[in-house]
């Protein structure tokens, strides 16, 4: 076997506050989960890939819409009926998401909209 | 030794004629071995395909023999999982994109990169306006809710969904805002010492920064230093410096990726851009 | 979330899954390996870092398709 690299080679890598050590690796192991998401070729899985795909994009323009009628809210463009109505709209099209989330077995994360050098969407 | 099936894995790219690390065998056990395409060569070595399915060990096994011939050699690092059905395809492979790669090794070769993580607390941020961090004087102090906190008693459920999605908007902008200006001011300080960086602002609420910074070997000490002296100044924030490392973070991505292998990034951007561009027109 | 017990080899087998995984060089190989199968890794990671007794983990191996 290849064996992996010692212990010693892995030694001094990191400086700074190693006392957060914890912290460092609960935001990094976030970060990860949510870069290398890739559409899977794999036959078997398919399928979730694809519900992964098409949630994300809805997902993307669930939020690209609410963040609109925000934008407007925040102009003072719209009436409090209309904002109502639309906040109520986006109410249950969020529950909807949760609701089909939940069907296709599908966390927050994966549905994470990090564009990476782009930086977040949202 | 090799499984019933054979093909090759590939661990880095290098000059034609590289020094190979003595008895450091691949992934699965078998030898390391050049195929050279014109003056680049690939190092790889025989594997079982269907062993390669990432584990620690292997994955750290990939990074050690990368860094084996860091040391012996000037380097261009292929990311893990890198598998070609023979010699052929692999020189073809090589010859796709053969410009890329020389000019990659060239400015790569030899050089490290270094990782910056810097932590906050973002529920903290806003009595931390004293001025700790430089990213709160730009911040302005601006309260999270600027205005129209008594509208939010007013109106349905509808209403108040949407009044708690604004508050949200805004304290993200602010939190982006603020990391913005930090890593701003952490690059004024680094990357004089540097020839390049990777910036990510804000990946996670709690992640303010992380950069890579690319940097000839004999600076790493001197940009410790400096990255110790920022840290001094700045006690309300945890900052890591990881590395030395192999230059992965640097080397020129492809740009043409097969959808399968296209990321949901990738497709997110597509989407973003499209959906802008109506709703912009919109208003 | 035990943090406590994170030791540096656990953060610095992070920084390299970081890079090795998502990062360097990319060869159109035919066989490139499905790099989904990379989620995996970081599922177990994440389990691992949030594991009480993680202590003697870090050689896990994955399940999966071997």
């Amino acid at each position: 076997m290849t064996g992996s690299i010692p212990a010693a080679a892995m030694d001094g890598r990191l400086h700074g506050d190693l006392a957060a050590l914890g912290d460092f690796a609960a935001e990094l192991a976030r970060v990860e989960s949510a870069l290398p998401q890739r559409i899977n070729a794999d036959e078997s899985k398919v399928e979730h890939g694809l519900a992964k795909l098409v949630l994300t994009l809805i997902e993307l323009v669930r939020r690209l819409l609410e963040k609109q009628a925000i934008r407007r809210i925040d102009a003072g463009s719209l009436t409090d009926d209309q904002i109502e109505r639309m906040g109520e709209t986006f109410y249950k099209l969020e529950a909807k998401m949760a609701e089909l989330k939940l069907v296709f077995n599908l966390a927050d994360e994966e549905l994470n909209l990090n564009l990476g050098p782009l930086g977040d969407l949202l | 030794m090799l499984g019933r099936r054979s093909a090759l894995y590939v661990y880095a790219i290098t000059g034609s004629r590289p020094e190979l690390p003595d008895g450091l065998a691949g992934i699965g056990g078998a030898c390391l071995q050049p195929v050279v395409c014109r003056s680049l060569a690939a190092i790889a070595s025989q594997v079982d395909p269907t062993q390669v399915c990432p584990n620690a060990e292997r994955v750290l096994g990939h990074e050690h023999i990368v860094e084996a011939l860091c040391q012996r050699t000037r380097v261009l690092p292929v990311r893990y999982g890198t598998v070609l059905p023979d010699a052929g395809t692999l020189v073809r492979a090589l010859d796709e994109r053969y410009e890329t790669l020389l000019a990659d090794l060239a400015r790569l070769g030899g050089k490290v990169e270094l990782g910056l993580r810097v932590l906050w607390n973002p529920d903290a941020l806003e009595s931390d306006d004293q001025g700790s961090t430089p990213a709160a004087s730009q911040g302005s102090g601006e309260p999270v809710f600027p205005r129209d906190a008594a509208a939010c008693v007013a109106g349905g459920r509808g209403t108040s969904y949407l009044r708690l999605r604004l508050a949200e908007q805004r304290r993200r902008d602010d939190l982006r805002a603020r990391a913005n200006a930090l890593g701003r001011h952490l690059n004024a300080t680094l990357l004089p010492q540097a020839i390049d960086s990777r910036p990510a602002i804000l990946p996670t609420d709690c992640l303010a920064v992380s950069s890579t910074y690319l940097l000839e070997p004999t600076r790493v000490a001197g940009f410790r230093e400096s990255f110790e002296r920022l840290r001094a100044a700045h006690p309300a924030l945890r900052f890591l410096l990881s590395g030395p490392w192999p230059p992965y973070s640097f080397v020129t991505p492809p740009n043409d990726r097969p959808l399968a292998g296209a990321s949901l990034r990738d497709l997110s951007a597509l989407a973003s851009a499209l959906v802008g561009q109506y709703t912009s027109e919109e208003e | 979330m035990s943090r406590a017990g994170v030791e540096s080899k656990d953060v610095t087998l992070l920084e390299i899954l970081d890079r090795v995984l998502d990062r360097g060089v990319v060869l159109a190989g035919d066989l490139t390996i499905s790099v989904a199968d990379v989620d995996l890794i970081f599922v177990g990671l994440k389990v691992m870092l949030t594991s009480v007794e993680r202590a003697e983990r870090l050689r896990w191996g994955l399940a999966g398709s071997e």
